[in-house]
């Protein structure tokens, strides 16, 4: 596949298999790598959060989980050798031996077979819409339950995405800063140069969407792409249908969240509150919007409910917090003049005395 | 669990079309008026939805169709047209419109339009059928001090259910079954209105004294009980949110359908019961079946 | 047909009417009278921002609820703006007014460290205690408590307090 950008190897290029891991940690962190899943986490702070604990394993994450993004896919059939070795430098960065790497579809999975690399475990997790989360990824390929206010690098489990293991290597082993990634531009799989605006990828539209067609956003053209971008689409679906109830979002939804309540409560503030944790459970798999039969973007009400929740609370706090400072500073002002009271009162008598 | 991928305007579509070989049956049975009722009925709904959003692509959201073929095929076949067009119109302004439009409404549009011609025009739907007389729910309901055996002796009864209206719900069934089976309704829904109405009907039945209510077969291919059952009880707008309080819906539908007929003024109360179940539904949402969270 | 036919049942609903409307309005002002005036005051104090700025001519929240309470005009709060007249507003029953002079709630206000000269009037006047400093030595702003009341700005002899809007404080 051919680049997006020319490289030059901006690092000195490292032999992984003898240097030490400290090296290796230091140059991910030079590298600037963050975690190109979504979150961006930066990929050093994960791996020291994971050695903090007691480093176990390299989980990649190769799973796809929404229909019409194949970035990931593409990524790992044409750069199979790379990641396996990226895989082998985290490895040794943990000081583990063995990783596994989850993949979505059984053609993938047999691309690597040939390889025959011995340290890394293959598993075929089937892709639904909430099966690359990093929980139920590690669920379903280490049976290990992780709890939702818990991540899996607590437990010693470095979850990375394909992506940001091939950053890993290039890194490592070319010298190279992340400077470009494959992204899934209106279904097609190319490299894309990162830091560039949108409209110049895909052109001008009012209808620009940064990620996928179902977990996206409305972007605006001037907005950059990012490394945690995988995909962007020129157009959404246009004029959805009215929401006829019929629950089919509060059905797929892998969390069990009463979507359509949180949706028929869109317009009426004081319902939010009860479905505040709810919003915030909600990983934005996006289940609800590929169910939907009127194509409602569903997760774009979520998102602006959630942060006008989050504004509201941060605003009631704020008040409480000034309101309580107020009634602390009245009653030192009162003290005072209290005081100031006392003392004039004494130095009269004092005064009347001599 | 695998949906179809359709959306809405193709779910209506899906829905109307599977209330076609139903009208066939129902068009064999009692003659072309009914056919004649159906186009009627439709067209004033979709005029009165384009007139009201004042947008005529609204025909293509399908649900007008819907709400009009069902007034057709609930409606008595020799009801004077003006009639029909009087529930259609009454149905999309006064069942839907008034509530903001598609997905707000908290009445089912064509039991609204139905039940408001039943009310306000009674002489003209209980003496519609010149050939039979009245039909087999009217003699049930007004038969006097005759048995159900004797009753069921009257022309107005079929093989098993109320002539004519029996193979109407047969058709209504299959086709039913048919968009259970493709998960474009839920099974609970149907289910929990056929039993709601049939099991009552059972512990009732006395095998047919001059007090008993029907038997329970009659009470299920009687009327408009399979029509209802998979078509106006599942319209998702105005059945509750959760599966437990849908269950109760649904069955209670079918508790009213019975109750109507059997004690009711008129002879067929399924639309009465259905608004009634959809009067209930603003408290069936406030029921909290708690959801299963993913343990944790 | 009689015309008694059309007037016994319209004046039978009319009266209906009237005994309804009777018994709502009693019971509306029996559930009133229930409400206690302290209850009443922590209501109103709930839609006031609570900035304590006291640009409504009472010092602080609580004591401009108890003059809405005594019969104060309901639009006086320019931090609360028109959303808050009108909460307000609705629930005092009154009719809606809306303030003179609207501002922002979510803004701070930063010092100028470089020209402050130390004088603590700022200090003073500040409703929250967000400002510190020592008279004659350089006073700087809590951000984290500062509720953006402005009161501090007209205090200063040297014009160093500046406003921070709400996109840069966060």
């Amino acid at each position: 596949m051919k680049r997006a950008v020319f490289h030059v190897a901006e690092f000195q290029v490292l032999n992984w298999k003898s240097e030490q891991p400290e090296i290796l940690r230091d140059r991910i962190r030079e590298a600037g790598i963050v975690g190109m899943g979504g979150a961006g986490y930066p990929t050093h702070e994960k791996i020291e959060k994971c050695l903090a604990y007691d480093p176990r394993t390299v989980l990649v994450n190769g799973v796809e989980c929404e229909p019409g993004v194949s970035a990931d896919e593409t990524l790992i059939i044409n750069y199979a050798e790379e990641i396996l070795e990226g895989c082998a430098i985290l490895e040794r960065c943990l000081g583990t031996t063995g990783s596994h790497l989850a993949v979505g579809s059984r053609f993938v999975f047999n691309t690597f077979k040939e390889l025959k690399k011995a340290n890394t475990t293959l598993t075929v997790v089937e892709a639904t819409p909430s099966s690359g989360e990093e929980r139920a990824l590690v669920q379903s390929v280490l049976g290990q339950h992780i709890d939702s206010d818990e991540f899996p690098a607590n437990k010693g489990i470095l979850v990375l995405n394909v992506a940001t293991v091939f950053a890993i290597y290039e890194a490592v082993c070319k010298g190279y800063r992340p400077q470009d990634r494959i992204m899934t531009v209106n279904c097609i799989d190319v490299w894309v140069p990162l830091e560039e605006p949108i409209e110049c990828i895909v052109g001008r539209s009012t209808q620009l969407t940064a990620g996928g067609c179902y977990t996206g956003r409305l972007a605006d053209g001037q907005q950059l792409t990012q490394a945690t971008l995988n995909a962007i689409e020129s157009d959404r679906p246009p004029n959805p249908s009215p929401c006829i109830r019929c629950g089919w979002c509060t059905d797929v939804c892998p969390l069990k969240l009463p979507v359509e309540a949180i949706y028929a409560s869109r317009e009426n503030e004081d319902q939010w509150a009860q479905f505040a944790v709810d919003l915030h459970t909600c990983f934005e798999c996006g289940a609800c919007v590929e169910a939907c039969p009127s194509q409602i973007q569903i997760l774009d009400v979520i998102r602006q409910e959630r942060s006008s929740l989050t504004h509201q609370n941060r605003a009631k706090e704020h008040a409480r917090i000034a309101n309580e400072r107020f009634a602390e500073r009245n009653r030192r002002l009162e003290r005072l003049a209290n005081q100031a009271a006392e003392r004039r009162a004494s130095r009269e008598q004092s005064s009347r005395k001599w | 669990m695998v949906k179809p991928q359709l959306t809405t305007p193709q779910l209506m579509w899906l829905v109307a079309s599977s209330l076609l070989p139903g009208l066939l049956v129902a068009t064999l049975y009692f003659g072309h008026t009914i056919l004649l009722n159906c186009a009627v009925a439709v067209g004033v709904c979709l005029l009165a939805d384009i007139f009201s959003t004042r947008n005529p692509r609204i025909v293509s959201d399908g649900s007008a169709t819907v709400t009009g073929l069902l007034i057709g095929l609930s409606l008595p076949p020799s009801i004077p047209l003006h009639l029909v067009a009087l529930a259609g119109l009454a149905a999309i302004l006064l069942g839907k419109v008034v509530f903001g439009g598609l997905g707000k409404n908290t009445f089912n549009p064509a039991m609204v339009g139905y039940a408001l011609v039943l009310v306000a025009f009674p002489e003209d739907l209980t003496h519609f059928d010149a050939t039979t007389g009245a039909t087999a729910l009217d003699v049930l309901s007004h038969r006097g001090g005759i048995t159900v055996g004797e009753a069921s002796r009257s022309p107005a009864y079929g093989d098993f259910g109320a002539l004519g209206y029996e193979y109407v719900n047969v058709a209504f069934l299959g086709t039913g079954l048919f968009l259970v089976g493709f998960r474009i309704i839920p099974w609970y829904l149907p289910l929990g209105m056929l039993v709601g109405l049939a099991l009552p009907a059972l512990l009732f039945y006395d095998s047919g004294s001059s007090a008993s209510l029907g038997s329970p077969l009659f009470h299920l291919f009687a009327g408009g009980t399979m029509l209802a059952a998979f078509y106006v009880v599942t319209d998702p707008v105005t059945a509750p949110r959760s599966v437990g309080a849908k269950i109760l819906f649904a069955t209670g539908i079918g508790c009213f359908t019975l109750i109507i007929r059997a004690f009711g003024a008129w002879p067929d109360g399924i639309a009465f019961a259905v608004l009634l179940g959809n009067a209930f539904v603003p408290l069936l949402d406030k029921i909290p079946f708690r959801r299963r969270l993913p343990t944790s | 047909m009689a015309v008694e036919t059309f007037l016994i049942p319209i004046g039978f609903v009319t009266l209906l009417g009237f005994l309804y409307a009777l018994a709502l309005t009693i019971s509306q002002r029996l559930l009133q009278k229930t409400s206690s005036d302290e209850e009443l005051i922590s209501h109103i104090e709930d839609r006031l921002p609570q900035l304590q700025c006291a640009q409504c001519g009472f010092p602080g929240c609580r004591p401009y609820a108890e003059a809405i309470l005594q019969g104060a005009s309901t639009d006086l709060c320019p931090p609360g703006g028109e959303r808050t007249a009108l909460e307000l507003a609705d629930l005092m029953g009154r009719d809606p007014t809306v303030p003179l002079s609207t501002m922002s709630t979510t803004n701070a206000v930063k010092i100028i460290e470089s020209e402050c000269v130390g004088c603590n009037r700022c200090a003073q006047v500040c409703p929250v205690d967000a400002i510190v400093g020592a008279e004659l030595f350089t006073h700087t702003v809590l951000k984290k408590y500062c509720t953006g009341c402005e009161l501090c700005i007209p205090e200063c002899p040297v014009d160093c307090i500046e406003i921070v809007p709400e996109s840069a404080t966060t």
